[in-house]
């Protein structure tokens, strides 16, 4: 395992200026986490604590009858049964969509009937069975083709054509002479699956009320504040009646950002009259939960190019099936941004067809659109490129994505980076040039095994499109105690991306203090500044950046105060924490003591608010002076795989993986090394083989189990063949404070692209079905007889 | 998990007239392992009304040899078992194979005769109440093999019949190779014998106690392949234990056994007729993995198996 470094003269003349950012310092919370202290929802026990169990729907699709609760509402032990109707007599108002906690039409395997609450979960299971449900059965649909034909059952009722809106579409320049300037046009048709985050803490509720107040324990990244406001919705009730516990959460990937579990506990725990915990398994997660947007989607595909490989036109068409439910679409939004900044090209077009179909919702998934992006854009420029014969480097270099190029749905101008140079400065550190033999051709070749080497660049959101909008308003209370250290409260989660850490270090910089000198308070909804959550890679441009606003402006009252003290103009003095004093720059000896500052400006208390609206640097929303576009910031990325193919079993063994990113400044190298690692690993493991496999005829998830759903353990994620690499350089970050956007998600996007031409290149054949399982490769090879079922793979 | 009641066996005859007592309707816990996730998901019609601990049976945790025959307590966990200096020095095949099953924690709890015993891997079978679906397959007393029309990838391409389902215990696997006897509170089993479609020959009232292994000749050949996606936590796509012995670089007998491609372990003889009296070659090798795929029916999405099948039993033969 290692990380690089590749580091501009900039960016190491910024390095030396820092004192804190930039440094491999351990997490905030390291202590705690490794010494078992640091409390999960699963570690509160309440008095009094009851314990829920969820019925699951056993068809995909289904009217409920009849439902009659009474004889499991009679086991002794069970304190209370609610289902769809309960919501009207509890007075919850479902969201919308308007189908997302009970509804007596069920639609997808799994989909939640009822819920019990009982003195233990033994017997809450055993009370499951009492619940009489007669259910019709309807027709159902697994994916957005079948969906949208006119006899299709019709999922919801208010949406007769099935249609899952938004619906998505941009185009640039003209498609048809785009099409008609090409020398050479491919036609391709590329599917993937639906990947699931495989965290280690499943989704766990716990809900108690102290009369009309409720407190709430959740596994949720949303933040306190964001998923007070949603909870308050559906009791209508204040918010500042609803308090979000802080908790440590086992990991998100995008998964933990429902409030089906924390809702459905709260109607217990009222019903019951006592808190109520409620925990899933994996199971239940895998069908309860959400899986990947874009939802199983069939990719229609089409690029023209001259025969220097110029793109003329590139157009994508997207049937999807996302399930129940989709989260807004975003991933297929994304999947239009990748379309329109990842590769230069005049003439473009995306189209979505976004269906409802009966399979568990589909929503946010690391990175979700730009992983799909990249296979679909890797696979359809590489099977051009190697059509025209040219090397897969020096295409990317020629038509990548950099600084000045308009992207996103061609309404934006890209303010920094260079994907050819990152790309460029990858093949080099691999030696690209010795390994690559030539498209379909293997670099070595032992016995049975085939190697081969695959390149790709990708990009996703790096947190600026999350901080200008309204949902990526944060705001930190930062508090200078009198003896110089300091305290930040925000009701933030730190999921695991060391966003914490990363709060902590920008005001130990500000206020030149050393990182143990600051405390990142655990807070709720209630009483701390609120926060827009963890979310696309967006912590540096909210929750960073409003604590970097509150340190400055804590800074500045010192300051302040300090300059009435000793009668001079605040800028000609220097705060130092250290001594817990602020003296005349040109005069040392003349100072005041944090104490009397403390004492005669706030009454002993020094606090500083910071928010990150307006966003960073652009009061007014930067636009370019020629184009009148305004200037946004993605985060660019790129990856090389090295992989053995066994021929004779379809083996896929990863050699040599390496994910590198342009994202600016490196704030932690330590931290930013652990998320390009685990994001290694995640790529890795969901182009090798995930994917929730669907029983056709019933609907039913199959794989449901970590035995059965292959995400890859701590043995394949073996450290000598994982490494990152980083091009770090201030001025591919030019909008961002620090100069640092947010890389933890795309950094693996790129690997969906790597992987498959690296198994081209050892094989000669392309996996346009995506996972490179072995009874896939085997009938790639035309080694197994190995029939593609129902659009579900 | 629901309520059920919970024993503390002190001794076999204790642990088997709770057996007759519950009449079918209580589940052993031998390591736990695989019971502690049928419990959890609940996917049988019926729920056991009791839990039979053996584990707290002294004295059944044994590994020796005896006489030039392998005995191990039922009792003996897998780690026990790859760790055992006696197991590998002669029965080197099932040493590889029982550190090959799972993870090291599981293989902490589990026992040489819970592996043996372990319930099917099929997915149809194994469809958890707690996510919705529960399949009344053949296997549960329904009329249906839902696996035949559904995802069938990790489903048999040898004898199937009715049943799909996989023999997935990578122990029995090689203790097949090894002409093991399996011995009960009741009788001796040779293990060809032991496993059935429908599942294993144990009687409502019967456990096994000790399992027994021959020597294999000193000149014999010992493979174990397991074949897997990943290395940490899979039930085998294909495995194969083989188990040759040589008469002046001819192979003078042979056991070659395929695991989770058949309902039970299954002994690839037409294999060891090819290699009988040869020297093996990577030709003979191939051809050997040939016949031992013989008659082999693909369903329809695990074609891929046969030819797994057939390079492991190759790469058997040729293994150093």
């Amino acid at each position: 395992m290692s990380f690089k470094m590749v580091k501009s003269p900039a960016a190491e003349d910024l390095y030396a200026r820092w004192k804190v950012l930039g440094k491999s310092l351990k997490r905030v919370e390291l202590p705690q986490k490794v010494t078992g202290t640091a409390t999960f929802a699963d570690d509160v026990i309440l008095p009094n604590m009851r314990y829920a169990k969820l019925l699951g729907s056993p068809y995909a699709h289904a009217n409920i009858k009849k439902l009659d609760t009474s004889r499991a509402e009679a086991l002794a032990g069970v304190e209370a049964v609610i289902t769809y109707k309960d919501l009207e007599q509890m007075g919850v108002i479902q969201a919308s969509p308007p189908y997302d906690i009970f509804n007596p039409k069920l639609c997808f395997v799994g989909d939640i009937v009822a819920a019990v609450a009982a003195r233990d979960e033994s017997i809450a299971e055993e009370a499951l069975d009492l619940i009489e449900v007669e259910y019709e059965e309807l027709p159902f649909t697994l994916t957005g083709a079948e969906s949208a034909i006119p006899s299709a059952p019709v999922i919801h009722d208010d949406v007769p054509d099935n249609v899952c809106k938004p619906v998505y579409k941009a185009n640039t320049g003209d498609m048809a002479s785009g099409f008609s300037e090409a020398d050479v046009i491919i036609e391709k048709n590329y599917r993937i699956p639906a990947v699931k985050h495989m965290w280690v803490e499943q989704h766990t509720s716990v809900a108690a009320w102290q009369f009309d107040e409720l407190n709430v324990w959740v596994t949720s990244k949303a933040g306190g504040g964001r998923l007070a406001i949603s909870i308050a919705e559906y009791f209508n009730m204040p918010r500042n009646k609803v308090n979000i516990q802080p908790m440590f959460l086992g990991a998100d990937f995008g998964g933990k950002n429902t409030v089906r579990y924390a809702v459905i506990v709260a109607m217990l725990a009222r019903k019951a009259g006592a808190p109520v915990k409620l925990r899933t398994n994996v199971k239940q997660c895998l069908t309860t939960g959400h899986v990947l947007d874009p939802g199983l989607p069939e990719a229609k595909t089409k690029l023209g190019a001259k025969k220097d490989g110029t793109p003329t036109a590139l157009d994508l068409h997207l049937t999807c099936g996302q399930g129940r439910a989709s989260h807004q679409n975003i991933g297929l939004r994304n999947i239009g941004d990748s379309v329109f900044t990842t590769y230069r090209c005049k003439n473009k077009s995306f189209l979505t067809k976004p269906y409802h179909t009966n399979t568990v919702d589909h929503g946010a998934v690391r990175a979700y659109g730009s992983q799909a992006a990249a296979f679909i854009l890797e696979m359809i420029t590489n099977e051009m490129a190697e059509k025209l014969g040219i090397d897969p480097v020096d295409y990317k270099i020629k038509f990548g994505m950099q600084a000045g190029d308009t992207v996103l749905m061609a309404q934006h101008k890209l303010a920094g980076g260079s994907a050819p140079r990152l790309v460029q400065k990858l093949a080099q550190e691999v030696g690209w040039k010795d390994k690559w033999k030539g498209w379909g051709i293997p670099s070595e070749i032992h016995g049975s095994k085939r190697r081969g080497v695959g390149i790709c660049i990708a990009q996703h959101e790096c947190g600026w499109v999350v901080a200008n909008q309204l949902v990526g308003r944060s705001s930190v209370l930062t508090k200078v105690n009198l003896d110089g250290q300091a305290d930040i409260s925000c009701n933030n989660i730190e999921v695991g991306s060391g966003v914490d850490t990363a709060m902590c270090m920008v005001t130990a910089e500000t206020l030149g203090i050393d990182l143990s000198w600051v405390k990142k308070v655990a807070a709720g909804s209630t009483g701390a500044p609120n926060s827009t959550g963890s979310m696309a890679s967006s912590g540096l441009g909210t929750n960073v950046y409003a604590a970097f606003k509150a340190a400055e402006d804590v800074r500045n009252k010192i300051l302040k105060g300090a300059a009435v003290l000793l009668k001079v103009d605040p800028k000609d003095l220097t705060l130092d924490l250290n001594r817990k004093c602020v003296y005349v720059t040109a005069a040392p000896h003349k100072k005041t003591s944090l104490f009397d500052i403390g004492i005669f400006t706030g009454g002993g208390v020094l606090y500083g608010l910071g928010s990150s609206a307006p966003p960073p640097e652009a009061p007014d929303g930067l636009k370019d002076p020629v184009t009148g576009r305004s200037l946004t910031e993605r985060g660019i990325f790129a990856a090389f795989a090295e992989l053995d193919v066994d021929i004779e079993t379809g083996k896929v063994d990863i050699v040599n993986a390496v994910t590198a990113f342009q994202s600016g400044m490196v704030l932690n190298p330590l931290i930013m090394s652990g998320q390009a690692i685990g994001g290694l690993v995640h790529g890795i493991s969901q182009m090798l083989g995930e994917g929730v496999i669907y029983d056709e005829p019933s609907g039913t998830p199959l794989n449901s189990s970590i035995c059965d759903y292959p995400v890859w353990g701590a043995l394949d994620a073996h450290p000598d063949i994982l490494h990152a690499f980083a091009d770090v350089d201030p001025a591919d970050a030019p909008l961002f404070p620090f100069k640092a956007k947010g890389a933890a998600e795309g950094i693996y996007a790129a690997l969906w692209g790597a992987i498959p031409l690296a198994v081209h290149n050892a094989t000669g054949v392309w996996m346009r079905d995506m996972t490179c399982r072995p009874e896939k490769i085997l009938k790639a090879l035309g080694k197994a007889d190995f029939p593609v079922t129902r659009g579900v793979i | 998990m629901k309520r059920f009641e919970h024993f503390n066996a002190r001794t076999i005859d204790e642990a088997v007239s709770l057996l007759a007592k519950y009449k079918g309707e209580a589940k052993v816990n031998a390591g736990g392992t695989d019971l502690i996730n049928i419990l959890k998901d609940d996917f049988f019609p019926t729920y056991p009304r009791a839990i039979i601990n053996l584990k707290t049976i002294p004295g059944l945790d044994y590994i020796r040899e005896e006489k030039g025959t392998l005995k191990i307590g039922a009792l003996a966990t897998l780690a026990d078992m790859g760790e055992s200096a006696t197991i590998k020095k002669k029965w080197s095949l099932l040493t590889e194979a029982a550190l090959s099953v799972a993870t090291t924690p599981i293989r902490n709890y589990g026992t040489l005769g819970g592996n043996l015993c372990q319930d099917v891997r099929c997915w149809y079978f194994r469809a958890s109440k707690s996510a919705g679906h529960v399949f009344h397959c053949l296997r549960k007393g329904g009329t249906v093999c839902f696996a035949v029309k559904g995802d069938n990838r990790l489903n048999c391409v040898l004898n199937g019949k009715r049943c799909f389902a996989v023999c997935q215990s990578d122990t029995a696997v090689a203790l097949t190779a090894l002409n093991a006897t399996i011995v009960t509170n009741k009788r001796s089993i040779p293990i060809n014998e032991f496993y059935k479609t429908l599942g294993i020959d144990l009687g409502e009232d019967e456990i096994i106690t000790e399992i027994q292994v021959p020597a294999p000749a000193k000149s014999a050949k010992q493979t174990w392949i397991k074949f897997r996606q990943r290395k940490s936590l899979e039930f085998a796509t294909v495995s194969v234990a083989s188990l040759i012995t040589f008469s002046d670089s001819k192979v003078a007998d042979a056991r070659i056994v395929l695991g989770a491609v058949a309902p039970v372990p299954y002994r690839a003889t037409k294999a060891e007729e090819v290699i009988k009296g040869q020297t093996i070659s990577e030709d003979l090798a191939a051809a050997a993995g040939e016949a031992a795929v013989a008659g082999a029916k693909a369903l329809s999405h695990n074609a891929y198996k046969i030819q797994i099948a057939k390079t492991l039993v190759k790469r058997a033969l040729i293994s150093k």
